[in-house]
């Protein structure tokens, strides 16, 4: 099945994130912007069909509509199943536009440090990584989801920040040769981050529940275990919609590192054409130089992380070779992945790779933590904005029909 | 299809010199031609095109203090410089003045080019933005 592919015009964008309903941006000229997503709704639906507002609600706004015990039940039957594909693929079949005659942009702060390297939302908070620091921009929202600044950028952290991701209140700070550094969100509002190098040198890290594994290369990982208490009450804002929202408190971070030789069982490590590591919440993902992927689950016990003995190749036609070896970034999906390659995007859902944009891209984004946005990516390219939206997998699919009722008796 | 001039080693067994009177020398481990060194990067271009690729980060002034070396991109990394598709060429300072230079391809992540060079880089129209964050983020 084809992704809802709805295309934004818009020049000299740095990154992009969706979070609260909007669009942040950030241009070449240090413009920190946002655009409503019910705005570029309706000027799409304006003059089209109830069913295409129905689908590109569900596509755009509303993602966690699969969630629900309802529509999980309603997908068991096949042919509803089948009717709901082929209106979605009928409907999205071309390539939507927004472009407005009028700027539909809300100019909100201005950022003087440039060239942005990463950039994410999360905790009402805008976090700008970029070649001079970590910029923080605080936010609040209207009724209406309208966002506002509380107060100009402020800088975080001296260091440049080449990634950053954020769970459960806390922030790891990815600076390249410079290290691995950490923030809170729990004892600091205002968050600045601690000069206190975790590893030596650091690319990129993913989460894998309350654990993170810290990438030094493409294909070399270590895996670090945080200590975790329940708290009640969390002390910072959150949307409930597009943070995580767990009530977990990580009270030691880094409390011990597994390096790659230690995590990977033997027979993976022979491997020797590997070319990138990639992981999700549940399971590490080694792409070959010959186009294979291979699959292992984490193994948590007390003390003891590693990925498990049973790895199996992904049921995946091989990736072409000429982009096989050519992997940028990699990023989860349900059930599946976004594959940034030197000169293409591509996705791998339901078994098969599907084209979603042939040249090169400046950033790819999924948002694997949001419940309104998980099945979206977001793309920048020079000329402007990408938004994929994926029907769910035959696979998730599948998945309900071993589910109870929702109907309690 | 070669980008630079065909040239032969002179009788020391050097190419060159640069404009900076600089001379270039290959070293075996680093040519594809070598059993596999696992520790050692491999070109996959001829030894006059790496000096061609060495005299463009030479006549450039594309020095990295953070490094102590030059690095090189051609053709806005479209050219491909390593066995394993490395992009980007590291040219280490000659311990001595009057020493010969070398060098290897690399990725980004095992030597990153400073935020000068890649300012510079872009600046001048050597890379674009898109490469220039590939770079510094170690993808390539």
């Amino acid at each position: 099945m084809k992704p809802m592919h709805l295309y934004i015009p818009c020049k000299n964008v740095l990154d992009a994130y969706m979070y609260g309903g909007n669009i942040f941006a950030i241009t070449n000229d240090g413009d920190l912007k946002s655009l409503p997503l019910t705005e570029i709704f309706n000027y799409i639906v304006h003059d089209k069909s109830l069913t295409f507002r129905s689908l590109l609600e569900i596509a755009l706004l509303r993602n966690d509509w699969f969630e629900n015990a309802q529509a999980k039940n309603y997908l068991r039957m096949n042919e509803l199943t089948n009717t709901f594909k082929n209106i979605w693929d009928e409907s999205f079949s071309s390539t939507i536009f927004f472009n407005a005659e009028y700027e539909p942009w809300e100019h909100l702060s201005d950022l003087k440090s440039l060239p942005v390297y990463d950039f994410i939302a999360y905790a009402y908070k805008l976090f700008i990584g970029t070649s001079k620091g970590l910029f923080t921009v605080p936010l609040s929202f209207s009724k209406s989801f309208s966002p506002s600044v509380i107060s100009k950028p402020h800088k975080s952290f001296d260091a440049k920040v080449l990634n950053i991701s954020a769970r459960s209140g806390e922030l790891a700070i990815s600076s390249g040769r410079d290290g691995l550094f950490h923030g809170s969100l729990w004892n600091d509002k205002d968050i600045t981050i601690p000069d206190k190098q975790y590893q030596p040198i650091s690319f990129r890290t993913n989460w894998t529940s309350y654990d993170l594994m810290n990438y030094d290369s493409a294909q070399n990982f270590s895996y670090i275990h945080n200590d975790v208490q329940k708290v009640n009450k969390r002390p910072f804002q959150y949307f409930e919609a597009d943070d995580d929202n767990t009530k977990m408190k990580i009270i030691k971070f880094a409390s011990s590192v597994t390096p790659k030789e230690k995590f990977l069982p033997a027979r993976i490590k022979e491997v020797e054409d590997i070319v990138y590591v990639h992981n999700s919440t549940k399971s590490i993902f080694i792409y070959t130089s010959s186009g294979k992927i291979l699959v292992s689950n984490f193994v948590k016990n007390f003390d003891d992380y590693h990925a498990s003995r049973k790895f199996y190749y992904l049921n995946t036609p091989e990736i072409d070779k000429k982009h096989a070896q050519k992997i940028i970034t990699v990023l989860s999906l349900p059930h599946g992945n976004v594959t940034e390659y030197l000169e293409c995007v591509k996705a791998t859902l339901n078994g098969r790779h599907i084209d979603m944009l042939d040249f090169p891209v400046i950033s790819t984004r999924t948002f694997p933590r949001s419940r309104r946005y998980r099945r979206i990516s977001l793309i920048v390219e020079p000329e402007g904005i990408h938004i994929f939206s994926f029907f769910p997998s035959d696979y998730e699919i599948n998945l309900t029909k071993k589910y109870t009722s929702f109907v309690s008796h | 299809m070669t980008i630079f001039p065909i040239l032969q080693r002179d009788s020391n067994g050097y190419f060159g010199p640069t404009k900076n009177c600089h001379y270039y020398q290959p070293i075996t481990y680093h040519s594809s031609t070598s059993s596999h060194n696992p520790h050692k990067s491999q070109w996959r271009i001829r030894e006059y095109e790496q000096y061609g690729v060495f005299k463009l980060a030479d006549e450039n002034s594309w020095y990295c203090s953070k490094n102590d070396g030059y690095f090189s991109i051609v053709d806005k990394g479209n050219y491909l410089l390593g066995t394993q598709n490395e992009v980007l060429a590291h040219f280490p300072n000659p311990i001595n003045e009057n020493d010969t230079w070398h060098g290897f391809p690399v990725f980004s992540s095992s030597k990153t080019p400073s935020e000068a060079l890649l300012e510079k880089w872009e600046h001048k129209s050597v890379i674009d933005f898109i490469l220039r964050r590939r770079i510094a983020k170690g993808q390539i």
